[in-house]
């Protein structure tokens, strides 16, 4: 039994393919898209640290003063006359970013620009805003507002305790992998408070100016328009970074499990993490195979975990499973009562352990294979939304995933969908077998109270 | 945009194409009933019903049952509630397993809506989902389960302190109506909703004359209405059957109580007091659709104009104190009444009530100025424009308006009206939205400060 190819989705697949340019030195990725709605750029800055501990503390200075610039600049003063202006020039204010993966980081701007000659004027009337904010933001000349957002960074340390689940994967990151994620809070705070204004303005001065440039693009624009309209961005930001590095690192490994962790917080649900780490790196193939294999495990409704955890036993609410190409290991998170604890644990053992000796019939895994290639037609984002593949925005995330952040395979998703379409239930278990080790796992929770 | 279909069926259902350009189409089946509704009519009995707060969302969660195709097919369509039933199966599994992109349900204040995206095999999907809305299968053992996953999904919202202040605030807010309680219900009431409760809601409020089916994108209406008219004919559905008679809730325009302050939440999770407050303003939904609309709209403009990114009010707000990095503001409403709320992070409640509620008399008495008004109507309808951008969103906005005025097509005609409202007009609607009576603030402040 093996996925059947579809012309139709070999079609709408091949739509979302980007063909490569080397402009006046920035490498642009561009894609035709014909949809309702904005076209979407994302302008990238890459650069390689000598260490991780290095773009984790530009990473932070860096994130300090994107929010700073929120403050507002000469002309526009305030957060509101900043956002006020971009209204009025018909754009949305620019999402502006990082994004780091050990000692890669990247400093990205998203942008959304309508279509047709409205989208061009738009552009052109935003530019200069834009420009303003990244060049000559009040951050960088006044001590007040220095003094301003250094408090607000401040109470945004302080204010994590209030999201319980993203709490919990920091900590867990920041525990197994301190070399890579040693600024924890206390840190953290410590490196902001101590901070002065010429220290932001160098961390991000040195790092655009160190960095590799990129520009992802998809909507109706030409690749001779992107370059009219949205390259002379670059020419702002002397960029001397070279390829490398846009190589992505190696993935980390998790330590050799201890016993399980608790970290005391303020959640009174219990928020779990298991990792399982892979055997060996996968082959950018065999993590496809891996991602089918996962979704058995635990992704969404006709998944191990709901099934079984949810469903039969009323014991979560949510449970999902990931592969995290990043840290190689399959990584389980779900929230719960503290009570529950031991169940969550031995279940999610058992149930790992069966798919691990591929322990699952032709039909699961099918249906697993079957659902994976229908979901590579579209996403649904973080706040729930369903993205076709069609539209712009889907086709720029992935686009960056793929040849940034290596969050999916370094390949289109045609080939990915006709690999997906290769696949056995002998050759599932075969891999699970290969990679899945049911006898090491590391168990993290963080909750006002211990499991029991 | 090519043209907007309706038709209703013999048996009341009412049916909408919207088309939309996308490989996509997006399935929308709806029922007004949501969190807000806990008294009804009986159209047989003429009697007057109570639920338990959180019986829309329990029921949104149990209909997805589906019996294992042993069961035989085609069932005798009257609901069936066998003690217990193995080898269950589930309508999301069903239709991802047919090539579904994303499948799900939801509960929200006056509306419980099945939903699937599909870029293949549309019609087979309706067929499925049909099935499981409209011929519920509840075994006893599976059905009172179920309360032990909705207690889950309970205790992981409230412990989201700004979910427990918005719960709160509607306690505060409300009297006698069904929003002053979660639409998921409490643990108390989520454990009292009995399968009879259950069997009597879906036989009174999933009667197809009570529904609506909303297709955003590409389908043949011609197609669509005889396979849905066919299959609610093999239901023994396929008859008009009197809708429920909504009952007015008679809530009063004033809050139950100004604030918390003397008793305030206390949570150990966060690290400043945080205030979320705000105005009720109640709506009657009998009057003319325009008119409604208008005053939705209204709410949204005033947002906008006095606390919405960007005003020049909240420019002003944040300059005497208001904590820039955590002031938020946000307009949501039902089918009869809007709420307009701000929140942030601060060190003197006290006076982040006095700023809100003193620019907001401010604007009553004097106006909102014409350039804020403006300000606020192209911030509208850019975020107008962004939604029609994700076909999910664009059509949760059909199906909200759909519940709300008895159209989804209103929604459309709501942008029109955004850029046709005067000043006049909405200054005069805001003193009606924002009197001091209306307003209520919840204050949470941290363990041992």
């Amino acid at each position: 039994m093996q996925g059947s190819l579809d012309s139709d989705v070999l079609t709408i697949l091949r739509e979302t393919e980007f063909s490569m340019h080397e402009t006046g030195g920035v490498r642009v990725f561009h894609n035709s898209a014909d949809s309702e709605g904005d076209q979407k750029a994302t302008l990238c800055f890459v650069k390689k640290y000598e260490t991780a501990e290095e773009a984790q503390r530009a990473e932070l200075l860096i994130d300090f003063y994107l929010r700073g610039l929120e403050k507002g600049t000469p002309k526009y003063a305030t957060a509101d006359a900043l956002y006020r202006a971009f209204t009025f020039a018909g754009i949305e204010r620019p999402r502006i970013y990082t994004s780091r993966i050990q000692n890669q980081l990247v400093l990205a701007i998203d942008l959304s620009i309508p279509q047709g000659a409205f989208g061009i004027t738009s552009l052109e009337q935003s530019s200069g805003i834009l420009e303003e904010l990244l060049t000559e933001p009040l951050i960088r000349t006044s001590g007040e507002v220095f003094a301003a957002a250094q408090q607000d960074e401040i109470n945004r340390v302080k204010a994590k305790k209030e999201m319980h689940n993203e709490r919990a994967l920091s900590l867990f990151y920041h525990h197994f992998f301190p070399s890579v994620f040693p600024f924890g809070e206390e840190k953290e705070m410590r490196l902001i408070s101590a901070s002065a204004k010429h220290d932001l303005s160098a961390a991000i001065d040195a790092h655009i100016s160190g960095s590799f440039p990129l520009l992802f693009f998809s909507g109706e624009f030409s690749v001779q328009e992107v370059a009219k309209y949205l390259l002379p961005f670059f020419e702002v930001y002397p960029c001397r970074g070279d390829r490398s590095a846009l190589v992505v690192p190696p993935p980390l490994q998790l330590p050799r499990p201890e016993s399980s962790v608790f970290v005391q917080g303020p959640s009174e649900e219990m928020q779990l993490l298991r990792a399982y780490p892979l055997a060996r790196v996968p082959s950018e193939e065999e993590r496809v195979a891996l991602e089918v294999i996962n979704y058995l495990l635990g992704v969404g409704w006709t998944s191990k975990f709901y099934k079984i955890i949810r469903d039969k036993h009323n014991l979560v609410y949510r449970i999902r499973s990931e592969v995290k190409s990043g840290s190689n290991q399959i990584l389980i998170t779900t929230g719960h009562k503290h009570t529950d604890y031991a169940r969550i644990v031995k279940l999610t053992g058992e149930i790992f352990t069966d798919i691990a000796r591929g322990n699952f019939t032709d039909d699961e895994i099918q249906q697993s294979l079957s659902e994976s290639m229908v979901d590579l037609e579209g996403d649904i984002d973080a706040s729930r939304e369903f993205r076709g593949c069609n539209q712009p925005g889907f086709r720029v995330t992935r686009e960056f995933q793929r040849r940034i952040t290596g969050q999916v395979p370094d390949f289109s998703l045609e080939r990915e969908y006709k690999l997906m379409a290769n696949l056995t239930p002998d050759r599932l278990r075969e891999v699970a077998r290969r990679y899945l080790n049911p006898n090491v796992s590391q168990v993290f929770t963080y909750c006002n109270k211990e499991g029991s | 945009m090519a043209e907007v279909q309706h038709r209703k069926l013999k048996s009341g259902l009412n049916l909408y194409v919207v088309p939309y350009n996308s490989p996509f189409t997006y399935f929308q089946l709806f029922t007004p009933f949501g969190g807000n509704v806990l008294r009804y009519r009986d159209p047989k009995t003429g009697k007057e019903v109570n639920l338990q707060p959180g019986s829309a969302h329990y029921f949104e969660h149990v209909l997805f049952i589906v019996p294992p195709e042993s069961y035989g097919k085609p069932l005798e369509w009257a609901t069936n509630t066998p003690d217990t039933c193995p080898n269950l199966r589930d309508g999301i599994t069903l239709l991802q397993n047919n090539r579904a992109n994303d499948v799900n349900g939801y509960t929200s204040t006056d509306i419980t809506n099945y939903v699937f995206m599909s870029r293949v095999n549309q019609l087979e999907n309706l067929a499925i989902m049909l099935q499981y809305v409209f011929c519920p299968f509840l075994p006893k053992d599976r059905f009172a389960e179920e309360a032990e996953t909705i207690s889950k999904e309970a205790g992981m919202l409230a412990d989201k302190i700004r979910r427990k202040q918005l719960y709160q605030w509607a306690a505060q807010a409300f009297h006698q109506h069904g929003a002053r309680f979660p639409i998921i219900g409490t643990e108390e009431s989520i454990r009292a909703i009995s399968l009879e409760d259950v069997l009597s809601m879906h036989s009174t409020f999933y009667t197809p004359s009570n529904m609506t089916l909303l297709v955003t994108g590409q389908v043949d209406m011609d197609k669509l209405a005889e396979m849905v008219q066919t299959t609610l004919d093999s239901f023994g559905k396929g008859h008009y059957v009197q809708p429920p008679q909504m009952i007015l809730q008679d809530e009063p325009r004033a809050v139950v109580v100004p604030d918390n302050f003397n008793d305030p939440i206390v949570r150990e999770d966060i690290d400043r007091p945080k205030v979320l407050a705000g105005w009720k303003y109640m709506l009657d939904p009998t009057i003319d659709i325009k008119d409604l609309i208008r005053r939705k709209l209204a709410v949204q403009f005033v947002g906008s104009a006095l606390f919405g990114n960007g005003s020049r009010n909240r420019e002003r707000l944040v300059k005497e104190g208001i904590d820039d990095r955590t002031f938020g503001s946000g307009a949501s409403d039902s089918r009869d009444y809007s709420d307009l709320y701000v929140m942030a992070d601060t060190d003197d409640p006290e006076r982040f009530r006095k700023l809100v509620l003193d620019s907001a008399v401010q604007a009553a008495e004097r106006g909102l100025p014409a350039e804020e008004i403006d300000y606020a109507r192209l911030v509208m309808r850019k975020d107008a424009r962004a939604v029609r951008e994700v076909i999910f969103n664009f059509g949760y906005e059909l199906a909200t308006y759909g519940v709300q005025t008895g159209n989804p097509i209103n929604y459309l005609a709501s942008l029109e009206l955004l850029t046709q409202m005067s000043e006049a007009e909405i200054n005069a609607l805001a003193r009606e939205i924002l009197t001091p009576d209306s307003f209520t603030a919840v204050l949470a402040v941290p363990k041992g400060k």
